[in-house]
């Protein structure tokens, strides 16, 4: 679920779908360009963006990390998968 | 808001498409490669529960027919369920293949290839020595 609020926008991730280390390295790496903080609650984390000052659209830079977080997911959920049923 | 349009395992939502998978057919890692073969096309978010439901919400990067979209989705898990079905088919002779070709180049002393024009042989012996002339 993705809510928008002003310049921010606060995104909730499934723990058993969204590793929380995977989100973290996706979040550091767009901690250079953006304000970006993970917050870690239970079963779900959240990450929250501030685009404020921000030339770029804020709806498409949420959905953007989503999509970079699912591509590190993928890299390190299918290649890992892989190399134990293959051996 | 629209009201929702079901149309199998889909759910049309004005500007987003609801996809729900079955875990049992498509596990988790079959989604995340689906998922990711349509990055460049559309936002992608998963949410929903891997051993019950997983739910996958997405939004066309530029306007389009989202039942197609949909329908891409759909193809591309089966594409992947098919793809590691085989793999895993596959691989005790992947294996052996790996094997046999890793033991063949532990014993290269006695492979006699025809190598006319001396491309097997080692680099620096190869152009150090017309280098120095």
């Amino acid at each position: 679920m993705i809510e928008f609020k002003g310049d921010k926008s606060k995104i909730e991730f499934n723990n058993a779908i969204y590793f929380p280390e995977v989100l973290g390295q996706a979040v550091e790496d767009y901690s250079s360009a953006f304000k970006i903080k993970l917050i870690k609650e239970g079963l779900f984390s959240f990450v929250v963006i501030d685009f404020s000052g921000c030339s770029e659209n804020g709806v498409e830079i949420t959905y953007e990390f989503c999509n970079y977080a699912l591509a590190l997911m993928k890299d390190k959920f299918v290649e890992s998968a892989h190399y134990v049923k293959n051996g | 808001m629209e009201n929702p349009k079901t149309i199998s395992n889909m759910e049309l939502c004005g500007d987003h498409v609801l996809l729900s998978i079955n875990p049992q057919i498509y596990p988790l890692d079959i989604v995340y490669s689906a998922a990711y073969a349509l990055l460049d096309k559309a936002y992608i978010v998963l949410d929903g529960d891997p051993e019950e439901e997983i739910i996958a919400e997405l939004r066309l990067k530029i306007e389009g027919d989202l039942k197609k979209l949909g329908d891409e989705f759909n193809n591309e898990l089966l594409n992947y369920a098919v793809y590691k079905k085989q793999s895993e088919k596959n691989a005790l002779l992947r294996q052996a293949i790996v094997q046999r070709a890793l033991l063949t180049n532990g014993f290269d002393e006695d492979i006699s290839l025809d190598d006319a024009d001396n491309l097997l042989a080692p680099w620096e012996s190869n152009f150090d020595e017309k280098d120095d002339k």
